[in-house]
């Protein structure tokens, strides 16, 4: 989540976020008790059309491309480009969007849509299989010539065929059990207008020559610090599950890049904002009791964790039993108690709360101090004079760079390092700029733990980290085949009783050879003043306006 | 006269092509660059053979020489290049960011510059010495509390507390004044403390002195003696505090959520966008050229000797004469005085 140093500059920071190849069944099961992702603002009232939204946001927007953008951009545009398919952020549920009704060939590789009739991007122009195919071929093979890249989401991609007008079939390669949720992201398969998709990078990055069928289009772009969107009256075409139909209540929403905290808040107190994202711990007492309402959102997809690396083979993490201590040494309660707030989750399972098929590892993630000296002793690790452990004149102490993604990871490692410095294992603390933290990612020798999260509403999103062929957060050589193994089989499992036990094994796998560290369940906060009703965002935290309105 | 603002004009292009070489060396030597930082960010997901395809795009591939002698021909043109993490061309951020920057630094100039003569005359011609002492003790107070901490309490009180200013720019006036009288406080610290002291200097001189025998009055000796001759320092630092002013404009357009040069100078330092900061560098450059030339040239029209042979003597070490004199005397009659009354004395304040 973006951090924010009020206290110097303020940096603009990534959504460390992902949402690679991943797998869902793509018959949907109903019996999926997935829930607490996407929460929404219970609306109380009859909607009230009409009025200005203003919306303030920590980071500065980047460049507006898509698939070569950062995360917070999309709080605005997600709100202008559409897909196929709607996924329900509540159930996980997947529902007809632009696309009526789908198909799914019995081997898998080949998905047959029929689009939504009547359906007109914000230039007029009519929604066709012709412009379905030419977002998809971008995608699947990127556009050297105007500097267009790949899409990793979309490896395996064999092409799109035209069927007639209203119907295309998407080819694969290889079966893949998450392309329909590949299908139902933003970041992934927003349908977007010819005339963008003509233009180079440069012109698609740039938010003005943005072409979508979304219910609101681009009024203006200040800068990189402020967008105003206004209403599409002939909009008619929302997903399934929306709380209305027709178009949408609010009249203009106007998203601006306010870096300080507390001005945010301020805002919010004054009326200045409607919503605020990225409310501080530290300051949700603030907004509630000034009238306002938190919106916390798990963010569906892995938890915020430590990754270990093991490209060193001196790092003394190499040692399972290390790792195991490690894992035994850290209290997520305590470190929710003491900088986080209740509406951030304690992580019971490599993936949040609420994303669906998750497994249930509590069983390993157990604070238990006595556990982790005794394996620490048995591995050679004994208290030094100053209490840290040494082992062959080795201090164990392990060097920690405050990933700059994410607004609580500075306080959170602090409580951890007194946790750890309870086991004899001295944590180091370093915040290094954004670049720094890049530039040492890639040759830093003391690299041994990887703070941070990949997320997408979708288990398979553990292969787009941990596969040996993707990510390879772990950097493991030779790689870990069995979990390798374990990742692909369950891209490949279709029934979902058998793949939420596929998914089990997975994470039994993490746990058990300790790879994982999670601390806390990664959420957005969104601070609402009280007058917003129905605010609603997509699986992964982006808003979505169209059910939002504000009342008298 | 012309060959002092010819020669001032040189070197201001001088500065303002060392000024971007330099600061393009400086970026290019960092480790990292906004596209690499973008392809390595674990969230971008890019392949490297797609990310040789994103380079190629930008040009990143070429050598450095090449790169820079591309961005020096394009700036002849005009062109900035493309910004690394927008994509806008430079010209067009920059266009859209400087008129807000503009109006804050200017506004705040104005307010320090009379903050800085109210604090200048009253610690110095106050009626009670408790007050001109307290007065003079402002600008030490000011000068060492960081401007955030200002923009902050500021915030605070009219802001959230009485809602009398809008926290975020939204556009208004009024939503100008708060970060300008922050940024003016920011630089009339320095002003005041120099203008203060030079009036105190100024005022200790023989020619008041004998201004005064000749029965002028203060306000008179402050206007045909005192002002003019504490203005130069004061003058001097002007120039220096269009630094200050750039400097301070990113905190408080931080602070005060203002689309300005200042937010968009965060933006690129934290993400390396080297077209972007070299463009802010070169539009930098011509804020301080510019106003350091306005400077430099101001400078004659205060003190006439300066176009004499380039020879400046000490400001405050100098007795009023006609400036037509074309020579400079010897410095043995330079410490007498020179007892001529300035015109217009008013007839009662004539001997008895």
């Amino acid at each position: 989540m973006p951090n924010e140093k009020g206290r110097t500059l303020v940096f603009a920071t990534r959504f460390r976020r992902t949402m690679l190849s991943s797998a869902t069944v793509a018959v949907i099961a109903t019996a999926l008790t997935a829930c607490g992702g996407g929460a929404s603002d219970q609306p109380v009232g009859d909607p009230v059309s009409g009025g200005t939204l203003t919306f303030y946001d920590p980071v500065e927007y980047n460049a507006w491309k898509p698939t070569n953008s950062i995360w917070s951009n999309s709080q605005v545009s997600n709100n202008l480009a559409e897909r196929l398919i709607w996924q329900d952020p509540k159930t996980g549920e997947y529902r007809p969007w632009l696309a009526e009704s789908y198909q799914v060939s019995d081997d898998h590789l080949a998905y047959t849509f029929k689009l939504k009739p009547g359906v007109t991007f914000s230039d007029g122009t009519l929604l066709n299989a012709e412009v379905v195919k030419l977002n998809f071929d971008q995608h699947g093979f990127g556009n050297e010539k105007l500097g267009i890249t790949q899409d990793p989401f979309w490896t395996d991609y064999a092409g799109t065929d035209v069927v007639d007008d209203q119907t295309v079939v998407v080819r694969l390669a290889k079966p893949n059990a998450g392309f329909i949720q590949i299908l139902s992201n933003y970041r992934a398969s927003s349908i977007l207008g010819k005339s963008l998709l003509e233009k180079d990078l440069n012109g698609q990055s740039d938010l003005r020559n943005w072409v979508g069928t979304g219910p609101f289009v681009v009024e203006s772009v200040n800068g990189t610090t402020g967008v105003t969107l206004k209403r599409r009256d002939d909009y008619n075409w929302a997903p399934d599950g929306s709380a209305h139909t027709g178009k949408a209540y609010l009249d203009r929403i106007v998203f601006k890049t306010v870096p300080e905290a507390g001005t945010r808040v301020g805002a919010l107190q004054s009326g200045e904002a409607q919503i605020a994202r990225n409310i501080a711990p530290y300051d949700e007492e603030t907004v509630t009791a000034g009238g306002g309402k938190l919106l916390p959102i798990s963010v569906q997809g892995e938890t915020n964790d430590l990754t270990v690396r093991l490209d060193n083979p001196a790092s003394p993490l190499q040692d399972k039993q290390v790792r195991l201590a490690l894992q035994a040494a850290t209290d997520r309660a305590a470190i929710n108690e003491a900088v986080l707030s209740p509406n951030y989750p304690i992580p019971t399972s490599a993936l949040v709360k609420g994303t669906p098929l998750r497994g249930d590892s509590s069983k390993y993630l157990n604070h238990d101090l006595a556990k982790a000296t005794s394996l620490l002793d048995a591995a050679g690790w004994r208290p030094g004079a100053d209490g840290i452990r040494v082992e062959d004149g080795k201090r164990l102490s392990i060097h920690l760079r405050v990933a700059p993604y994410y607004q609580v990871s500075q306080s959170v490692l602090e409580v951890l390092r007194s946790q750890w410095r309870e086991a004899g294992v001295e944590i180091k603390i370093t915040s290094p700029s954004l670049t720094e933290y890049e530039a040492q990612e890639q040759t830093a020798d003391d690299w041994f733990l990887t703070q941070g999260q990949t997320s997408t509403a979708e288990p398979s999103v553990l292969r787009t980290s941990y596969g040996s062929d993707r990510q390879d957060v772990l950097e493991k050589s030779p790689a870990d085949a069995q979990l390798d193994a374990l990742l692909a089989a369950q891209s490949y499992e279709f029934d979902t009783a058998k793949r939420k036990a596929a998914i089990q094994a997975v994470e039994d796998r993490i746990f058990g050879e300790a790879y994982s560290i999670p601390l806390y369940d990664e959420t957005q906060v969104f601070g609402l003043a009280s007058n917003v009703q129905g605010f609603t965002t997509e699986s992964t935290g982006r808003s979505w306006f169209y059910d939002t309105w504000i009342s008298g | 006269m012309r060959t002092y603002i010819l020669k001032r004009f040189g070197q201001a292009a001088l500065v303002l092509w060392a000024a971007y070489t330099l600061s393009f060396l400086l970026l290019s030597a960092l480790p990292g660059d906004a596209v690499t930082n973008r392809i390595q960010n674990p969230e971008a997901q890019i392949s490297p053979e797609q990310a040789e395809v994103l380079l190629q795009y930008y040009g990143l591939d070429r050598p450095l020489w090449e790169q820079y002698l591309t961005a020096l021909a394009g700036l002849l043109h005009g062109d900035l290049g493309y910004s690394l993490t927008d994509g806008r061309a430079v010209t067009e951020l920059i266009g859209t960011a400087l008129p807000s920057t503009l109006a804050l630094t200017g506004l705040a100039l104005a307010f320090g510059v009379v903050f800085a003569l109210v604090i200048g005359i009253l610690a110095n011609y106050a009626p009670w010495k408790g007050l001109r002492d307290f007065v003079a003790s402002w600008p030490a107070l000011f000068g060492s509390i960081p401007t955030f901490v200002v923009g902050i309490l500021f915030l605070q009180f009219f802001s959230f507390g009485l809602h009398l200013i809008p926290a975020s720019d939204d556009g208004s006036f009024v939503a100008l004044l708060a970060p300008a009288i922050t940024l003016g406080l920011l630089i009339a610290a320095p002003l005041a403390q120099v203008f203060l002291t030079s009036i105190r200097d100024t005022r200790g001189q023989p020619f008041i002195h004998v201004l005064h025998a000749r029965g002028a009055d203060e306000r008179y000796a402050f206007r045909r003696g005192v002002l003019r001759n504490s203005s130069m320092p004061v003058l001097t630092l002007l120039g220096l505090s269009c630094g200050e002013l750039i400097a301070g404009a990113v905190v408080t357009e931080a602070v005060f959520a203002r689309p300005g040069i200042g937010q968009l100078t965060v933006g690129a330092v934290s993400t390396q966008d080297l077209p972007v900061l070299q463009g802010v560098v070169l539009v930098a450059t011509v804020a301080y050229v510019t106003v350091n030339l306005l400077v430099d040239l101001a400078y004659p029209v205060i003190d006439p000797r300066i176009l004499l042979d380039g020879s400046v003597r000490r400001i405050g070490r100098r007795v009023r004469r006609p400036a037509a004199t074309g020579t400079v005397r010897d410095r043995e009659h330079a410490a007498m005085p020179d007892l001529r009354v300035a015109r217009r004395i008013p007839v009662e304040v004539s001997m008895p």
